[in-house]
């Protein structure tokens, strides 16, 4: 049975020259298992962040405060030997930026064989055999003649198929995906989408997908988490998010879209820069009084949906 | 003159190999002319060619083949003073913005130079003076002036390389994929601008992108290359709404399929 | 304490002790207490005592005054003789980074030859050669170092040309030479600043060698490194104080240089404070 995740009043702090920076602000959530789930937000909203820390991949600098569960195991109490086992094992990692992720002074062969030996659970010809079947999975034609070649040597595309087989050598039950479509064009992120896709429904991964990538968000993933300044402002289905947005940010966002009107967010008023509500306060343009002096707390919407917003209590 | 910039036939082939044996065209022969005030979009995936296009207008690179007109002057044949009033007038975005910004100069002092390599007011205060006056056409605050690139955001970086371009008033904007490192509301907010800046200063556009959207909303005129070649050419309806090469066909569907929001 | 506060102690630290070095060897004439040249042959080899706070040494000379004058020499040899091999080192690298083409592939050649030349052993040649004294010390020093230098900043060089600022530059309208002065020189400063210390340093240490093969500075000027040499071989079991009190003061300046460079480079990136966007 593969476990759910769940997210207990996550803070992480990082200290700058200019104070305290706050990536992620008590963030509370369950992602649950065998479904595709969707985090969406700007750059500074906190995703990548939230995503790296749950698997404790965050630099030195910063501070994590809170709980998050797999299961029943608390992955900031158990011991990194523990936590190791897990990492690539239980959940795995798509990584941004596929180039830079790939050892360019490594062949491929041994990239993707040492992921799975080092969760020693094969010799290194079976493992090799493994990794020609998931590349023969990912839709390369010659396998063999792939874990010959150096990673500079593939495209970016073909790269991003390679990370994503990279994350899913060792078969874990969760898959986490940063970014799977950053600086792509639009044919090559089709194939990002059909993998994805593909890995979903042949492997039974439960998936989360971390993106600023609307219309990713929309077709690959069941429910969408809406990210804003470190705190889920709303969720729901994909697409009662995409198509019924509640919170006047997202509503904003899709707006934004070339294909919605291309409408910009409003850039924030600098008289209502200092303010004690909802973060969003400076560039609502729904904004009330109440907004700007109490931060709005989670409301359930009649959909199943939630929140953050004085407008929906 | 209506048309600004003109390419004719221009080709680039680059060689390589120990013998220079192994050649590789990435233009070829590609001809079409930028009318003074409207945006022509050029799209095309990674590698079409259109980076090293934009690299021979601003240029950088000399063409192989063909030749590249401003106002009718081939711009391979200017002296010294025609080149500097060429750079002047024809300016370009670059994709990152932050990358575009010399790191170790304050936002100021890169402004400050851009004039003065064109030797454009008379004093420094006329030219701070110039210089606010374009921050406010951008929507942008003073107080950036002091800050470094790495201390400033993607969008506010993005409009400040376009307040440096509109400081020298230029008449040709060449905009290599600039909103591509945008998140999607920032991108908004710039297309609006140069929108507006187009309406406004009556510039002309060359906007280079692999996301045929956004050449929707904002070209006049559409060109698609592929391999080097320019595969079609028509006005913005025409190639949008009744596209004629596959290869366009298929771009378009890239970006329809998605819109229609659900087939999983 | 946040990492900056560390930074600005390690600073300050190694400032006071480097400072320290400097003024000393500026104030020697007030700080001595004898001359360091006045040869008095009834008191040689004296121990440490109250009136020779670090005794005598062979000739009767007084240690202490003799360590305090004898940072003059090495510093002030070390920064002039870096100095100019890194001006030399300066205008070639740069040109062959810049340049490219013929001009780099001249300049590697000429590189390559000089590079293979042994080190010390061409110092010590060439200073055998040469009449003896600072002049000559200077150029051996600079002919042999400046090929370093200028590798280094070719590569910076190169790599600060493929920016895409610069690449915006010349697309604005700017002339090569306004590129070099104003964009390419001062986004190589950081290296070269660092490069200028450790090199200062390893400068130090040279003359010391040399010194100690009887070649650097002539005697009686007092010299750190000859004050090492000098004692050395003869005297280190018999009176040991001559030597430690120059050893540490070598030792002193070298670490806190290579210190204060690190330090520098770490506080003239200016990215460094940036948090990554994740």
């Amino acid at each position: 049975m593969v476990p759910d995740i769940e997210i207990q009043h996550l803070s992480v702090c990082f200290d700058t020259a200019q104070g305290p920076v706050y990536a992620v602000n008590d963030l509370s959530t369950t992602f649950r298992a065998g479904r595709i789930s969707g985090v969406i937000g700007e750059s500074g909203s906190g995703k990548s962040v939230m995503g790296m820390s749950l698997l404790r991949l965050l630099p030195n600098t910063a501070r994590v405060t809170g709980k998050c569960f797999f299961g029943e195991d608390e992955l900031y109490s158990m011991p990194l030997r523990r936590l190791r086992r897990l990492r690539g094992a239980a959940i795995g990692l798509i990584p941004q930026n596929p180039g830079a992720s790939l050892d360019p002074v490594m062949k491929l062969r041994r990239q993707l064989t040492e992921a799975i030996t080092t969760h020693g659970r094969w010799k290194r010809r079976e493992a090799e055999a493994q990794a020609a079947e998931l590349l023969r999975r990912f839709g390369f034609e010659e396998p063999e003649r792939i874990l010959n070649q150096y990673s500079f040597q593939m495209s970016g595309g073909m790269n991003q198929r390679l990370v994503s087989a990279l994350g899913l050598a060792c078969r874990p039950g969760w898959v986490i995906a940063d970014e799977p479509t950053k600086g792509l064009d639009a044919v090559i992120r089709n194939q990002v989408y059909s993998v994805l896709r593909q890995i979903y429904t042949e492997h039974h991964c439960s998936m989360l997908v971390i993106t600023h990538d609307l219309a990713l968000a929309r077709r690959l993933c069941d429910d969408i988490r809406v990210l804003y300044m470190g705190r889920i402002i709303e969720q729901g289905t994909a697409e009662e998010v995409m198509e019924r947005p509640r919170h006047p940010y997202t509503a904003g966002l899709i707006r934004s879209l070339p294909s919605r009107g291309m409408v910009p967010i409003p850039p924030p008023d600098p008289g209502r820069l200092e303010h004690t509500g909802c973060p969003f306060y400076p560039r609502c343009p729904r904004a009330m009084e109440r907004c700007g002096r109490e931060a709005p707390g989670e409301v359930t919407l009649p959909t199943g949906g939630k929140v953050r917003c004085f407008l929906y209590e | 003159m209506n048309k600004v910039l003109e390419l004719e036939e221009v080709s680039r082939t680059f060689s390589s190999g120990v013998f220079r044996t192994h050649t590789v065209r990435a233009v070829d022969r590609v001809s079409f002319a930028l009318e003074r005030g409207k945006t022509f979009g050029l799209v095309g995936n990674s590698g079409c060619g259109k980076t090293t296009l934009s690299r021979m207008i601003t240029r950088v690179l000399k063409p192989s083949g063909g030749r590249i007109r401003f106002e009718g002057e081939d711009i391979a044949r200017l002296d010294r003073k025609g080149s500097r009033a060429y750079h002047r007038r024809v300016q370009i975005i670059f994709q990152n913005p932050e990358a575009s910004l010399d790191p170790s100069m304050r936002i100021r002092d890169s402004l400050l130079e851009s004039m003065a390599i064109h030797r454009l007011g008379e004093s420094r205060e006329e030219r701070m003076e110039k210089i606010r006056a374009a921050l406010g056409q951008v929507g942008l605050p003073d107080y950036l002036l002091s800050r470094y690139p790495h201390q400033i955001s993607g969008g506010e970086g993005q409009r400040l390389v376009i307040c440096r371009a509109l400081l020298l008033e230029p008449e040709v904007l060449l905009l290599d994929e600039p909103t591509s490192m945008l998140d999607v509301s920032v991108q908004a907010s710039i297309m609006n601008l140069l929108r507006e800046l187009q309406e406004r200063l009556g510039l002309t556009y060359l906007y280079i992108t692999h996301d045929i959207e956004l050449l929707g909303w904002i070209s006049h005129t559409i060109g698609v290359m592929q391999r080097g070649r320019l595969v079609e050419v028509g006005s913005r309806d025409q190639v949008m709404e009744a596209p004629v090469h596959p290869y366009t066909r298929e771009l378009l569907y890239s970006y329809t399929h998605w819109e229609g929001g659900g087939e999983t | 304490m946040t990492r900056r506060r560390k930074q600005n102690i390690k600073l300050a630290l190694v400032c006071a002790i480097l400072g320290a070095i400097v003024l000393m060897t500026i104030f020697a004439p007030w700080l001595a207490p004898y001359d360091p040249l006045e040869v008095n042959m009834e008191l040689r080899l004296l121990d440490p005592c109250r009136a020779h706070p670090l005794g005598t040494d062979a000739l009767g000379r007084d240690v202490l005054s003799r360590v305090i004058y004898g940072g003059r020499a090495s510093l002030l040899l070390a920064v002039a003789a870096t100095a100019c091999s890194m001006a030399v080192g300066l205008v070639i690298g740069v040109a062959a980074g810049y340049c490219g083409g013929i001009v780099d592939g001249v300049i590697t050649a000429i590189s390559n030859v000089f590079q293979g030349l042994p080190g010390m052993v061409l110092m010590i040649a060439l200073v055998g050669v040469l009449e003896r004294g600072t002049r000559s010390i200077i150029l051996a020093l600079v002919i042999t170092s400046w090929v370093g230098f200028s590798r280094l900043v070719r590569g910076e060089v190169m790599k600060v040309k493929s920016e895409m600022y610069v690449e915006g530059m010349r697309c604005l309208g700017a002339g090569h030479l306004r590129i070099v002065l104003r964009h390419v020189l001062p986004n190589i400063r950081t290296n070269v600043i660092l490069q200028f210390t450790t090199r200062v340093g390893r400068v130090v240490l040279s003359v010391a060698g040399l010194s100690y093969l009887g070649l650097g500075i002539e005697p009686p000027t007092p010299d750190w490194g000859e004050m090492v040499s000098g004692t050395a071989r003869r005297y280190f079991r018999s009176a040991p104080h001559l030597l430690w009190a120059p050893g540490i003061c070598i030792i002193l300046l070298t670490l806190s240089i290579n210190l204060l460079g690190d330090l520098l480079r770490d506080r003239l990136d200016v990215k460094q404070d940036a948090v990554k966007e994740l």
